[in-house]
């Protein structure tokens, strides 16, 4: 069976770097790691991944409309972000929320989570 | 009676019917005619004063003003009327008329009637003053002010700035524009308040109305927050007789704290952030180390960041006590029960005791009563004279012994903890099981007592 693919949008790199060696301790595949709203945009559309993981707050600019793409394509994803659970919208306050820093469990957790969504 | 209708016994019957002073004196002043009212008016029988003159009972008020008035009358033949004060020292109203060669007198005693007069204008300059003093204060204030003088708000005054605060024109119908719509509609919570449910109206009903939060929106879209109390008014005998509303305007203070809110909640978010990144780093850097030093590191990190998140729930105002033992004791959270009286911790305190806590939990899933199955742990404090005593006590483990040398989990508990509450923290290697108890002062941890 082939490893889940799954598309990181982080803007702080070292998390990135962390994320994606957890995301190999988990048994997952890094498909794409973008730190610009309008990059993972596009990857949104256009990259072949199972899950997402967005951070919010990308130099400023939010990763909504990133997650509006990925629920239009009807793939799972996670919220990891160092606000609290009020910082989502209306139309994205039932989506799974991870908050920053978190450890191994709780990604695979979340991960789960979303997979279940 | 044929024998009443002789004039005498007619004019003796007038005399005393006509219920005033009257009496009548000749062309020299002689007392002709004197009736009881007379009699009690001026303290002297009928026997003392027929048939001798007014001046020999008065003589000092033959040229007194009362004295001038009766001589003039008598001079000039004429009726007078007016009132007086009377040889007797009451003001009098009288009617001075021409009788014979003399003169009739009646006379009506008005003293309590001007004494009440004069009190009622008294009471009214002082009720002109109160008000005038309370218009002033209406109207210098900062504080918008609604009356109502009836139960159904049909009449509505305000002051000045009740009226600009809603914006409407200086001289408005405030019973229409509070129950009509004007330009504005009324919310609390987010959610439309009919007239009827508003403070005043509820007052005007006897519900006695503190301090309730209400926005006022208006149609161009504008918003002011105001803060609002209201008080039935009420009669001597308990009756409703309207309602007072006052509101101040809270706009400001309410962005102010918006906007702390939003700084703080930015600042919490970049502190998670960077510890998202010492952890990176910390991860990357010791990727090639000891496994079981990285992730000692990791965990005490992340009950950093977990003890920040209870303080950034309540804006850094203090944590609950329990939520901290909650969050601190996040691996086999069944095998411990906890409890213990109410306390709010400062922040600093939290974080100390969130940390210590968690490596007591550390500890006991690596050697102590949770490495075992049955092994338990309790956790209980008290809050009582002046001291917050917490007992961490472990049953059911494996046989305790000291350990060589302290480590950096023992120090922290022992001597962070200890600095941090002013207090006392022992470790005890008991063989049955490990004991931590710390003792401290509760001024020190307390959040209400907080003055640092």
């Amino acid at each position: 069976m082939s490893r889940r693919r799954v598309l990181v949008v982080e803007d702080e790199v070292l998390v990135g770097m962390l994320l994606e060696e957890m995301l190999d301790e988990l048994g997952y595949e890094l498909a794409a790691l973008s730190t610009h709203v309008d990059e993972a945009l596009a990857l949104a559309h256009t990259a072949s991944f199972d899950v997402a993981v967005l951070d919010i707050n990308l130099n400023g600019r939010q990763s909504f409309p990133v997650a509006d793409v990925i629920r239009a394509r009807g793939l799972p994803f996670v919220f990891a972000t160092g606000y609290g659970s009020r910082i989502l919208d209306a139309t994205h306050k039932d989506a799974p929320i991870l908050q920053k820093p978190f450890s191994l469990d709780e990604l695979r957790a979340a991960l789960a989570r979303a997979g279940m969504a | 009676m044929p024998a009443e209708r002789d004039a005498e016994t007619l004019l003796a019957t007038i005399l005393e019917g006509i219920g005033q002073p009257f009496y009548a004196v000749d062309g020299t002043w002689r007392i002709i005619l004197y009736n009881r009212d007379a009699a009690e008016h001026f303290g002297r029988t009928a026997e003392q004063m027929i048939g001798t003159t007014l001046w020999d009972h008065f003589p000092q008020d033959r040229d007194a003003e009362r004295g001038r008035i009766l001589q003039d009358a008598m001079a000039r033949r004429a009726a007078v009327k007016g009132e007086a004060l009377s040889m007797v020292g009451r003001y009098v109203s009288y009617v001075i008329f021409p009788l014979g060669d003399g003169l009739g007198v009646l006379i009506r005693d008005v003293t309590d009637r001007r004494e009440a007069e004069s009190r009622r204008q008294q009471a009214e300059e002082a009720l002109r003053k109160r008000s005038a003093e309370l218009e002033a204060v209406l109207e210098t204030i900062p504080t918008a002010v609604w009356f109502t003088t009836d139960r159904d708000m049909r009449q509505v005054i305000g002051n000045r700035r009740a009226i600009e605060l809603l914006r409407l024109p200086r001289e408005v119908d405030l019973s229409n524009a509070l129950t009509r719509p004007s330009g504005f509609t009324v919310l609390r919570d987010g959610v439309e308040v009919p007239p009827h449910e508003r403070p005043l109206h509820r007052a005007a009903q006897g519900e006695t109305v503190t301090n309730e939060l209400f926005e006022v929106r208006f149609d161009n879209g504008d918003r002011r927050m105001l803060l609002l109390r209201a008080a039935p008014l009420r009669n001597k005998a308990g009756e409703l007789q309207g309602a007072v509303c006052a509101a101040a305007d809270v706009t400001e203070r309410h962005r102010h704290e918006d906007h702390l809110r939003l700084l703080l909640n930015e600042l919490n978010h970049r502190v998670k952030n960077t510890l998202a990144i010492v952890q990176s780093i910390a991860a990357l850097t010791l990727k090639d180390t000891d496994a079981a030093t990285r992730a000692a590191f990791e965990e005490r990190l992340l009950t950093l960041s977990a003890a920040h998140n209870l303080l950034t729930d309540e804006s850094w105002q203090g944590a609950d006590i329990a939520s901290v033992v909650r969050a601190s004791l996040r691996t086999a959270r069944e095998r411990i029960s906890f409890g213990g009286e109410a306390l709010r911790l400062r922040p600093k305190s939290a974080v100390a005791l969130s940390m210590a806590l968690h490596e007591l939990g550390t500890n006991a899933l690596k050697y102590g009563a949770l490495s075992r199955e049955g092994g338990a742990v309790s956790v209980h404090w008290t809050v009582r004279d002046g001291r917050f005593r917490l007992r961490w006590e472990e049953t059911g483990g494996p046989a305790v012994s000291t350990p060589g040398h302290r480590g950096f989990g023992s120090r922290m508990i022992e001597r962070g903890l200890a600095t941090e509450l002013q207090g006392e923290v022992r470790i005890d290697w008991q063989p049955e099981g490990v004991v931590c108890t710390i003792d401290a002062p509760v001024e020190a941890i307390d959040d209400r007592e907080a003055t640092t």
